[in-house]
């Protein structure tokens, strides 16, 4: 048995993972199933507004206002955090602690998370017409924990997000997303030009190109959580840094604080007697007294114990074994969210995928239904037929649960006629692929290396051999898929995922395929997928801060990428989250797990 | 004659494996006169060993059925209890064994080893039973007994280990001390001085032997009785002169005519007669040395040859039916050097008997 | 893992014999040999045999911790796992970032002078590094999670040292009997037994939460032994026995077959035809020569567990070393896989060496040189 090491098995750069999406938690409500036989999470994600739905059946994670106040909640964790500094947390896990000690510039609406609602800032982000100015005004009142003191400054923020340049901070997004910054790409910790404090209460962002819509889209992220520049200017020289190390030093603003932490181990919040909550400007209600993180154990185990044990609640993805029994020994006790996406990229850069009907035959004639299978069936998530995923903005306008329209995609079990096809159109008589043997690199670990499996043998069907190469999840990436060097010699990547940043179709797209996701080392765009045009689309819907034109766009753009094939989609990933008896958790939904802030205790 | 210190009267024993019953002792009789010594000699196999560990209840353990009856100092060694046998053990009936190496406990000083079984049978002191082991391995010829009696049996040769078993053995002077080849695994000169001290001991000490070997001419000098064993039984037994002038058993003959020399090479195998000893597992019934008798078509018939009186001498019995003038002419025969088919042709008996 | 590591430390120290033959002879002299010459005979005679051979494997055993160090760096080094400084900088991270990162990782100097830095850390501040993934401090983690683990091995070898050894004794002075078949063949089930398993078994018939008896407390309720006895207990005694359970099994089929073997021997017909009492022999004579290869494997197995029990840990979540490795393996997080594997190889070595010393008190034929 392997206990479920989820920062490896899950999506993205396993090193950094970061998570944040727009579905509102809704459970499997009413069985109802989607064409192909998957959770209908699309459905369900349309709920909005903050009243409390029940359908009879799930709990849907929607906030409860009659909620009582006070108690302490036992968090079971298994697999524990990494980096607890909100200038380095960049994992799902993390996010589930980061969020409840600190606040933002800017959070998501709880009932709506599509929607972002002001939280240190003390209303919406101005971005200029020309996009290279975004402006911000933060409320005066918000204090820091007794430890700290003091009140929260502009150049508080303004040194958060300088402090992740710095080598001891390394913040793993703030490139993505703040890099147009004036001086910000040779900053190195220290002063960033660019990000200026006329006056306590006013900070102003100034870009060298146009990309204010996003960066203001980005000040969710926990980077903007302010800590004093004089306070934590030395302690950030040091190596490991001293706020990661020991987090109950940081500078907290958020309804808890850090009382004490070992890494592995377990993690104790407490309330934040200086958090000003509503009269602050902080929507969040905080029910719970004290949160006591356990961190380790048995996966199987956990989920034993918490479906039978009063106030406790999981912050891991539940096992599969434990889904199938909460979801019939006690249905009020999970709730499924949505996350992701899984492909196989394609090398569009090398034949015989640098033929666009040779990745139509691929996809076509790919089993993606097994492949789900293999994965887990239908609790791990649909079937995809595009890469945003159900309830992320642009979703609906990219053609939604039926699809893009793309004949490719129709089958979930595959098409071998319609595949051969359009080899016959690539110019192979008889619709069957003549060529030399491709490269696929994959898993060494399950379920990933049982989807390869899969992939593999449905190319041969349409006589594409596929060689796999088999190394653990890490070095997938790290040494081969994210290593455009290393692309010369491989025509794809299996077991390719992504997760957004923050709640928005832009970095679904931009980073993975296009040409900015195309860099030596380190890269996410394994496709090495660059169409012009394509590349001006994402830009234009990067850069357009209107939402419905913004999803829109980037919608179309997702239609548009579909249709190129550079990655063929195959899941729609849900992760299935599990509560004890007594806990009403109310899903994050852009962190697709329960947000510690809102949940309560029963009598 | 006077009373026996040890009369065994039809002893038989039988261990169960699992190929089946061993019937290692089948009947087997005898008995040790006070201050005597008694030389059971027969091949590897014959049952030597059983008899004797049998004697002291030393063969329970392994399962053994035994049966018969063994006398000794008025209790009957076979019926009595664990108590009464461990009482007489080392006590009264002292035994020494074959392999000295491996027949001391390695982890344990050779005093503490001596004075162990002093204190099991006498109420002494710890100091007390230590002045003894070191007068015993004085006694048996160790030199500088004081520091070797805190030595460990590695730290001593074969032969010194041998004396420390003699020592162990004599720790609480028993009235029969039986030597299971106390010489076997010696060199020969120290074999020599092992006998030669065991029958000073013996004199001394004035305790009844039994000794056990495989070589007749190691009990020749020391042993006033011997009995042959062979297959389980003891086919031939008498007082060592009449046994070496007159022998009578076909077997004895080949153990005689084969003792070896001390000008030959020590480890030349003793293989008095060809062929290999029976099986002790299905026992025919008929009599067990038969098929490797050269002599059989004048003697065995289908019965096994009762145990009896040769002549007129109660002191010599022998399990044989061959006729007394004839075996006299092919033991002449072969003391004069001739081989087997030589003295039978002599004594006329036809060799076409000689089953392998 | 430390399971895995004890042979290739075995193995190590076997192919390393010659070295160690000249590592020897250097050592002996390396007191000095003025020392030697001007206090010879005096040293002599007050440092004993024993002491001089503890002090050449001692040093015999920094050497070897050297190696399995140097190993693990060179190993991490050119297997294709991931890269650390690119995990560390995330995802949308630029090279001048990841190369930020590498420099205060240190991964930006060759791996001999990483190597060095890393052995000069331990040496003079006994400073392990910090995880890459947490950027915990690795001696820490290691000498706070020991003591867990330290618990759980030494509770569970006197489990299976006990329950085991006279298993094993019961079963050899009636060879055959219907106890001995039936200890015997629940041995076989024992060593089969899969511990995960196990324990799901045992958690779901006694667990506080949902067993079917409320009989122990839920996983991860360890508490230190200095910081609450009845809980350290509490929650320590079903991993003891399941951990126990198939060493239990292992040491009652060696100890029934060395005592029957033992049983055998010559020098125990010798010691009941001195007339001791049964108990005596068996006791006294057979188990005391029965128990030393028991001692060495007690010894060794000791030595692997305390590298960590990486299942039972992980299933009863007791915080020990064994999870921490396991993790830190599976994130390729150099600082903690090293830190872990050298407390392991440093338990195995003082283990050989302890049960070399016990050894030769146990016996005195083995002498110490
Ligand atoms: N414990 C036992 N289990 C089974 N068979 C046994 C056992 N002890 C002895 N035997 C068998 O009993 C027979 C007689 O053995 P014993 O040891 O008495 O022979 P021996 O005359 O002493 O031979 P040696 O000269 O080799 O010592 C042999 O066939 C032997 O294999
Ligand atoms: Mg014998």
């Amino acid at each position: 048995m392997h206990p479920t090491v989820r920062r490896l098995s899950a999506l993205g750069t396993a090193g950094a993972l970061a998570v944040g999406l727009a579905a509102c938690g809704g459970g499997d409500n009413n069985g109802r199933r989607a064409s192909a036989g998957a959770l209908s999470v699309a459905a369900a994600n349309k709920v909005s507004g903050p009243a409390l739905v029940k359908d009879g059946t799930y709990y849907n994670g929607i906030p409860d206002p009659a909620a009582k106040k006070g108690g302490a909640l036992k968090v079971i964790s298994t697999e524990g955090f990494q980096h607890l500094d909100p200038g380095t947390a960049y994992f799902q896990g993390d996010y589930n602690i980061t969020s409840v000690v600190h606040r933002q510039l800017y959070t998501y609406d709880p009932a709506d998370s599509s929607k972002v609602i002001p939280d240190i800032a003390s209303g919406d982000p101005v971005v200029s017409a020309d996009g290279k100015t975004v402006t911000v005004k933060i409320r005066p009142n918000i204090k820091y924990a007794p430890a700290v003191g003091g009140t929260v400054k502009a150049d508080d923020v303004k040194y958060a997000i300088e402090r992740g340049k710095a080598a001891s901070v390394a913040n793993g997004y703030i490139t993505s997303y703040f890099g147009d910054v004036v001086g910000m790409e040779k900053a190195t910790g220290g002063k960033v030009a660019g990000i200026e404090t006329p006056d306590d209460q006013t900070i102003v962002f100034k870009l060298d190109k146009p990309s204010g819509a996003t960066l203001a889209k980005a000040l969710v992220l926990p980077l903007s959580s302010p800590i004093p520049r004089a306070y934590a200017e030395s302690k950030d020289k040091k190596t490991p840094n001293p706020f990661d190390q020991d987090p109950t030093k940081q500078a907290f603003t958020g309804p808890y604080m850090i009382k004490s932490y070992e890494a592995g181990r377990e993690l104790k919040l407490v309330r934040n007697p200086n958090w000003g909550g509503k009269a602050a400007g902080d929507p969040r209600p905080a029910y719970v007294d004290t949160i006591d993180v356990a961190i380790g154990g048995d996966s199987s185990v956990n989920a034993r114990q918490v479906q039978n044990t009063k106030n406790t609640i999981s912050i891991d993805p539940a096992p599969k074994d434990a889904v199938a029994r909460y979801k019939t020994q006690s249905p009020k006790q999970i709730t499924f969210s949505a996350l992701g996406n899984r492909y196989i990229a394609l090398n569009t850069k090398k034949k015989p995928f640098s033929d666009l009907n040779v990745r139509k035959a691929a996809a076509a004639v790919l089993d993606r239904q097994s492949m789900r299978k293999q994965r887990g069936g239908d609790l791990v998530g649909e079937i995809a037929t595009h890469f945003l995923f159900p309830g992320s903005p642009g979703f609906d306008e990219a053609g939604g649960e039926a699809g893009t329209g793309a004949d490719f995609l129709k089958s979930a079990s595959g098409d071998l006629e319609l595949a051969k096809s359009y080899l016959k159109k690539a110019g192979f008589k008889d619709g069957m692929y003549t060529g030399p043997a491709v490269t696929f690199v994959g898993d060494t670990e399950s379920p990933g290396r049982e989807t390869t499996q899969v992939a593999k043998n449905s190319l041969a069907k349409i006589g594409i051999k596929v060689n796999v190469k088999s190394v653990q999840h890490t070095a997938m990436y790290q040494k081969f898929c994210q290593v455009v060097k290393s692309m010369q010699t491989i025509d794809g990547c299996p077991n390719f995922g992504w997760l957004p940043d923050f709640v928005d179709a832009g970095p679904m797209l931009s980073p993975v395929f296009t040409q900015k996701g195309i860099q030596p080392t380190n890269m996410n765009n394994p496709s090495l997928f660059a169409d012009p045009k394509i590349d001006a689309e994402v830009d234009k819907g990067l850069r357009t801060a209107d939402e419905a034109q913004r999803n829109q766009i980037l919608g179309q753009a997702d239609k548009d990428i579909t249709d190129q094939v550079p990655a063929i989609p195959w899941l729609w990933d849900t992760q299935a989250n599990i509560q004890g008896p007594n806990v009403h958790g109310v899903i994050a939904s852009w962190n697709s797990v329960w947000d510690l802030a809102y949940t309560s205790l029963g009598s | 004659m006077t009373d026996p210190l040890l009369d065994v009267r039809d002893l038989r024993v039988t261990i169960p494996t699992e190929d089946g019953d061993v019937h290692a002792v089948s009947g087997v009789s005898f008995a040790v006169e006070p201050g005597k010594v008694l030389g059971v000699v027969g091949e590897s196999g014959s049952g030597k060993s059983v008899t004797m560990l049998s004697l002291m209840g030393l063969m329970r353990r392994a399962g053994a059925r035994v049966t018969g009856e063994v006398r000794f100092g008025g209790t009957d060694l076979v019926t009595a209890d664990d108590r009464t046998l461990r009482r007489l053990r080392g006590d009264d009936v002292a035994m020494i064994f074959q392999d000295p190496l491996s027949s001391l406990h390695p982890f344990y000083r050779v005093g503490s080893q001596i004075t162990e079984g002093i204190r099991a049978h006498r109420d002494v002191s710890r100091k007390q039973a230590k002045e003894r082991a070191i007068e015993l391995l004085g006694l048996v010829g160790i030199p500088r007994p004081h520091q070797r009696v805190d030595d460990y049996p590695h730290e001593f040769s074969g032969g010194m280990r041998q004396r420390v078993m003699i020592a162990m053995a004599l720790a609480n002077d028993p009235k029969l001390l039986i030597a299971d080849e106390p010489t076997t695994a010696l060199d020969v000169t120290v074999q020599a001085q092992i006998l030669a001290l065991l029958q000073r001991l013996q004199a001394e000490l004035g305790m009844a032997v039994v000794m056990i070997t495989h070589d007749l001419g190691v009990v020749a000098e020391i042993a006033d009785d011997i009995a042959v064993m062979y297959a389980g039984r003891i086919v031939e037994r008498a007082p060592v002169k009449t046994l070496f002038r007159q022998p009578r058993h076909p077997y004895t003959w080949g153990l005689l005519r084969s003792i070896p020399r001390l000008d030959l090479p020590r480890d030349v195998d003793l293989v008095p007669i060809e062929g290999r000893p029976p099986s002790l597992i299905h026992p025919t019934g008929r009599c067990a040395f038969q098929p490797r008798c050269a002599y059989a078509a004048r003697c065995c018939g289908t019965e096994d040859p009762a145990l009896t009186p040769v002549g007129s001498d109660p002191e010599h019995l022998v399990r044989c039916d061959m006729d007394e003038e004839q075996g006299t002419r092919i033991w002449s025969a072969l003391a004069a050097g001739e081989s087997p088919e030589q003295a039978a042709l002599a004594a006329g008996v036809p060799t076409t008997g000689t089953a392998a | 893992m430390t399971r895995l590591l004890a042979p290739v430390v075995r193995l190590l120290a076997r192919l390393l014999a010659p070295v160690a033959a000249l590592w020897d002879r250097f050592a002996r002299t390396l007191p000095g040999r003025v020392v030697v010459r001007v206090f010879g005979p005096t040293v002599r005679r007050l440092v004993s045999p024993t002491a001089r051979y503890i002090y050449r494997r001692l040093v015999w055993m920094v050497f070897l911790l050297l190696v399995v160090s140097m190993l693990a760096f060179l190993i991490f080094y050119a297997l294709p796992s991931g890269d650390p400084a690119a995990q560390r900088a995330g995802k949308g991270a630029d090279q001048a970032q990841i190369d930020r990162v590498k420099h205060t990782l240190f991964l930006d100097r060759p791996i001999y002078e990483q190597y060095f830095h890393y052995i000069k850390q331990i040496v003079l501040h006994f400073d392990f590094g910090f995880s890459y993934d947490t950027n915990a401090d690795v001696a820490h983690a290691i000498t706070s999670r020991l003591p867990a683990t330290i618990s759980l091995a030494a509770g569970a070898a006197v489990i299976w040292l006990i329950v085991g050894v006279l298993i094993g004794i019961l079963s050899a002075l009636r060879p055959r009997s219907f106890f001995d078949r039936l200890v015997m063949g629940g041995a076989l089930l024992g060593i089969s037994a899969p511990v995960y398993w196990l324990a799901l078994v045992a958690l779901a018939l006694f667990s506080q939460s949902y067993g079917v008896i409320h009989l122990i407390p839920d996983t991860g309720a360890y508490r230190p032994l200095t910081e609450d006895p009845g809980a350290w207990f509490t929650s320590l005694i079903v991993p003891w026995c399941i951990l126990a359970l198939s060493f239990a099994a292992i040491y009652a089929r060696l100890m029934r077959a060395n005592l029957l073997e033992v049983l055998d021997q010559d020098y125990l017909r010798t010691a009941e035809a001195k007339g001791l009492s049964r108990r005596r022999v068996v006791v006294r004579h057979g188990v005391r020569s029965a128990i030393t290869p028991i001692v060495t494997a007690f010894g060794l197995d000791l030595g692997i567990l305390l590298g960590g029990a990486v299942l039972t840990e992980s299933v009863f979540n007791i915080p020990g070393i064994g999870r921490l490795s396991y993790d830190a393996i599976v994130a390729s997080n150099l600082p903690v896989i090293q830190g872990t594997v050298l407390f392991a190889a440093f338990f195995i070595i003082a283990a050989n060496i302890l049960v070399d010393i016990v050894y030769a008190l146990i016996d005195p034929r083995v002498r110490l040189a």
